[in-house]
């Protein structure tokens, strides 16, 4: 385990001009029948290059939504997000699907994975989807990237005939087959045992050593205790942002 | 358009995981392309082979009906400047006697058999040409005639006694309407023959060909003149001239409404096979929504989804097309086999065009991803968000939100629960009701013609009033017919009617030439007839006429209050025409005064009709009384041109309409089937949305039984809108039908007579439907675990 030297920083109210993720004045709105309920509520938050940085709150906290809108699976209703230089709420869906396609790495909850393609086909879909990995490379980069998880020997498996633990490493090298700058993994090890989970971090940690920028939404205290920095949500603002050095 | 092969192999994987829903597809698609195909491929076949079969017997341009002439005066009329081909034959009406029946009998005969040029007999089976003595039977009239090779035909002609001729064989004249049709037995006899039963050895028709604008009505017309102004020069005297439609085989347009009709059901078929394939691709793509989410969160982009889902459906249509092409063209020409059988011709070359095989196989393909890429690019346009969250999206379901005031009610709740769901999604709940009340619609709409069409024909045969019609040509007086036939056994009224052949005195371009004028009784109007316009026959009336609507439709110049030049005979007289009245199967008719008509007609060729009622009113006192009275008039040597009971007209007709009956309900199934799948599989995807639901109902206590109950309820609901909309649609429907039915066959539109049994037939049939579309989505509801259902939530 990492010694932890705890750094209370204040929540962000600036953008620092470094920081890889720039968000300020994030809203979410979402209709509640008459009303509107507020998923996130004028939410700033920067993440720099390198960073890994754990998401928690409890339910309803508004850590997908935050999630979702620096994925861009999400938009937010008021307030700007860039990643880079790019700014994400002024994209359209297409354009967020392909900026996504090229800079983010999701790993979900559930896995998934497509049910009907093996494992390799899983990783080769999405580098065929956003065209970055030169064809001919692709499938020597999946293999390598089923190796570094550990799954060449399943390669050609379809999901069904995988464990919990196995479809999350697996979707953990879908996440990087196009190489992206960001990873970010929405409870990954919800669905998992104790033990499963602690290998799936371990790997997430491995896979972003070289630089990439991890974001983690969890309710796992021992997750959170491995990141960097820890974000704390309820009622969609960030009560606390605290950083540490990372084991 | 370039597709990666992980994209195809997910594809080919995902339907093969799909299996019944994504053989449902198929089948859905297979459907409609095959109704299309196999009436496409039927109307390009016969609209090929009809007049290539009518231009190879070389019809007539024209017909000049004649008394008796020389074979010399054909060689004559082969001079005359525009006459390109001549031939000359001969036409004798008589009865047969086969058992206890008496038929029509028509003979002809032709100048050289052996030397045809114009309307060419082509030889069937046996005897060619025809040896003396003997008889080849159309081949069509073997049926009506009921004799085979071999066997003897009876046949009398005028009082004289009756001669037997031996059937020797078949022969095809395609310039006849089908004997079956007609209820006439048509054979070919020897010139020997002919004259041993005529009389003389003379011809009474020239058949000519222009020799050239052989589709110029106004040509042909003036050349038929100047042949019949040559005949009469050579002192025989010219009955009428006939000019036939140019080109045209005389069921040509009746075929064409038929297939038009057809046309018009394979369309629909198609139609609700395009709805079922939106219905079901919007539940393959519910299904797939997580997956879609997924896809555009590793980076998928909107194009790359359709393209991966149109691919599906290009799949999906060629599996379907690889079924319903074939399928349709083996049945579309056996179809239109069939049809030509029908009317008496063969289809030499079966072959489909292959503009049309290509536009089939490009309508295959290119319909279902028309009719599938609005849920494809709905699917592909959901946010990612959308695609991945818990609630479906509005992009795939649009639900209805009034639900409360349903489960509120006291009664049935789960019935009513079951009803509600059945109208959440309210665009697929529509689309489903539209599909099985079309369905449902083209079947009662079939049903109801059929019985319009025996209904319209039995209530105008009945208010004839008669039930036997004999026609006697010689100049009896009718007073002694009268006699004759009263005193026949199973008689009870006889009345008599003169009838002559007349033609317009100043024919206008492409009008028919000549027409039946008969005498009617003023002043009440007969029971048959429905008076249009104008008025009937009045009793101090002189040389006034009523022309039937037939009538009407070949002369459209003339109306109400016009005067008619008629030439009876050679005699030309100007009438009034006072009104217009509607007739069921009858062919152009003028009415005139009785007297006024018999004056007319004195002394010129004409035939006295005469309208027998018999006692007993059954097809078996009718053949027996025809026999007796056949006999009795033999005996007092009163000369029968014809005799039929009108029962069989009505049999022969009514026979003929159950067949084309037939096939449109055919049609008609072929869409109920595609309104049945339509709702299996709606409820399938409403078990499938609704998964979470059930889980919770099975949480709180549903037992399998009363989830079977809830979607057997829903699917009720959908089936008993479907049956209540097909009742709404089909009276327009069959108004149509009836309409376009019945001018082909009858040249008047169908009284409207709807079939009692057909709302409650296909009421049982769409809640057999509901049951077997609801039972297995039920009985999958009924098995989903509630702990799965709840965890996979």
């Amino acid at each position: 385990m990492t010694a932890l030297s705890h750094i209370d920083r204040p929540p962000a109210s600036a953008s620092p001009a470094t920081s890889l993720i720039r968000a300020s004045g994030l809203s979410r709105l979402f209709p509640l029948g008459e009303r509107q309920f507020a998923a996130l509520s004028d939410l700033s938050i920067s993440i720099d290059a390198g960073e890994s940085v754990a998401i928690v709150g409890r339910s309803g906290s508004g850590k997908s939504t935050l999630l979702n809108l620096i994925t861009g699976i999400d938009r937010p209703t008021r307030g700007m997000i860039h990643v880079g230089d790019t700014a994400l709420h002024e994209l359209s869906e297409n354009a967020l699907t392909a900026w996504r396609g090229r800079s983010v790495g999701i790993v979900f909850q559930f896995f998934q994975l497509l049910p009907t393609l093996s494992v390799l086909d899983n990783v080769l879909l999405a580098m065929d989807f956003v065209g970055v990995v030169p064809v001919k490379q692709r499938s020597e980069r999946a293999m390598h990237l089923l190796e570094r998880v550990g799954l060449e020997q399943h390669a050609t498996k379809l999901p069904s005939g995988l464990s919990g633990g196995e479809l999350q490493r697996a979707a953990v090298a879908r996440a990087l087959a196009n190489d992206p700058p960001i990873l970010v993994a929405d409870e990954p090890t919800g669905n998992l045992d104790s033990k499963t989970g602690e290998i799936i971090v371990d790997l997430l940690l491995e896979m972003v050593a070289g630089g990439r920028t991890l974001i983690v939404v969890t309710h796992d205290v021992a997750i959170s205790a491995q990141l960097s920095r820890v974000v704390t949500l309820a009622d969609g603002a960030i009560v606390s942002d605290i950083a540490r050095a990372a084991r | 358009m370039s597709i990666p092969k992980r994209v195809v192999r997910k594809v080919g994987a995902d339907l093969w995981n799909a299996g019944g829903r994504a053989g449902l597809v198929v089948v859905a698609m297979a459907t409609g392309l095959f109704g299309v195909t196999s009436i496409a491929v039927t109307n390009a076949v016969l609209t090929r082979e009809l007049p290539h079969s009518f231009d190879a017997i070389a019809p007539a341009s024209a017909v000049i009906r004649t008394e008796p002439l020389p074979d010399s005066i054909l060689a004559r009329v082969a001079t005359i400047p525009g006459v390109g081909a001549v031939d000359g034959g001969r036409v004798l009406a008589g009865r047969a006697e086969i058992g206890e029946e008496r038929k029509p009998v028509v003979l002809f005969t032709v100048a050289d058999y052996g030397r045809m040029t114009v309307n060419v007999l082509r030889p069937a089976a046996g005897a060619w040409p025809p040896p003396r003595g003997t008889v080849l039977l159309e081949r069509a009239a073997v049926r009506v005639a009921g004799l085979q090779t071999g066997a003897p035909l009876s046949m009398a002609t005028g009082s004289g006694p009756a001669t037997s001729l031996a059937v020797v064989g078949t022969v095809h004249d395609f310039s006849l309407a089908p004997a079956w049709q007609e209820g006439v037995i048509y054979g070919y006899v020897a010139r020997e023959t002919m004259a041993r039963l005529a009389g003389d050895n003379g011809l009474t028709s020239v058949r000519i060909i222009v020799a050239e604008r052989r589709t110029d009505v106004p040509y042909i017309r003036e050349v038929a003149q100047r042949v019949a102004v040559a005949i009469e020069r050579s002192g025989v005297r010219v009955r009428d001239v006939q000019i036939p439609p140019p080109g045209e085989h005389p069921h040509q347009s009746q075929m064409n409404a038929l297939l038009g009709i057809q046309q018009v059901f394979g369309l629909v078929a198609l139609l609700l096979s395009g709805a079922l394939i939106v219905v079901l691709t919007t539940a393959m793509l519910v299904q797939h929504r997580r997956q879609i989410g997924t896809m555009k969160a590793v980076g998928a982009s909107r194009g790359a989804l359709v393209k991966m889902y149109l691919l599906w459906v290009h799949v999906l249509a060629g599996c379907a097309a690889l079924i319903a092409l074939p399928a349709g063209v083996i049945a579309g020409r056996a179809y239109a086999r069939f049809i030509a059988e029908m009317l008496n011709f063969d289809v030499v070359n079966d072959a489909v065009p292959a503009l049309l095989v290509v536009s089939l196989i490009a309508l295959g393909g290119l319909l279902p991803v028309a009719v599938a890429m609005r849920p494809i690019f709905r699917a592909a346009a959901m946010t990612t968000r959308e695609a991945l969250g818990e609630a479906m999206p509005n992009a795939l379901v649009r639900t209805r939100g009034r639900r409360s005031s349903l489960l509120d009610t006291r009664a049935g709740r789960l019935t009513l629960l079951g009803a509600g769901n059945a109208v959440r999604v309210r665009g697929r709940f529509a689309l489903v009701v539209a599909t099985l009340a079309l369905g449902g619609a083209l079947f009662l709409a079939a049903v109801n013609m059929g019985r319009s069409f025996q209904g319209t024909v039995a209530v105008n045969v009945a208010r004839l009033g008669y039930d036997i019609a004999l026609d006697i040509a010689a100049e009896t007086p009718p007073g002694s017919i009268e006699t004759a036939v009263l005193s026949v056994p199973g008689v009870s009224r006889v009345e008599t009617a003169v009838r002559a052949r007349a033609a317009l005195a100043n024919v206008a371009d492409n009008e028919a030439n000549a027409f039946v004028i008969s005498s009617a009784a003023a002043p009440s109007l007969p029971p048959n007839l429905t008076r249009l316009e104008g008025r009937w026959l009045a009793a101090a009336d002189g040389r006034v006429v009523v022309a039937n609507h037939i009538w009407l439709r070949e002369h459209p110049r003339y109306a109400v209050g016009d005067s008619i030049d008629l030439l009876i005979g050679t005699v030309s007289s100007r009438w009034l025409l006072a009104g217009i009245v509607r007739e069921v199967m009858t062919p152009a008719r003028l009415y005139a005064p009785n007297e006024v008509l018999e004056r007319a007609t004195r002394g010129r060729e004409r035939t006295t009709q005469v309208h027998i009622v018999t006692t007993d009113h059954n097809a078996a006192a009718e053949k027996r009384v025809i026999a007796a009275i056949d006999r009795r008039l033999a005996d007092d040597r009163i000369a029968i041109a014809g005799m039929s009971g009108l029962r069989d007209t009505q049999q022969h007709r009514s026979d003929h309409v159950l067949v084309i009956v037939s096939s449109l309900l055919a049609a008609a199934a072929i869409s109920l089937l595609v309104g049945g799948l339509g709702l299996a599989t709606m409820l399938s995807v409403s078990v499938f949305e609704r998964s979470q639901e059930i889980g919770v109902m099975r949480a709180v206590g549903a037992t399998r039984w009363q989830l079977i109950l809830l979607v057997v309820a829903e699917g009720g609901c959908v089936a008993l809108a479907g049956w209540l909309g097909s009742i709404a649609v089909s009276l327009p429907a069959t108004y149509l039908l009836n309409n376009a039915f019945g001018r082909m066959m009858l040249g008047t539109p169908l009284d409207l007579y709807l079939s009692a049994g057909a709302i409650p037939a296909l009421g049982a049939v769409a809640a057999t439907v509901a049951l077997f579309a609801s039972g297995l989505p039920a009985w999958r509801a009924s098995r989903l675990e509630p702990r799965a259902l709840l965890v996979a939530a």
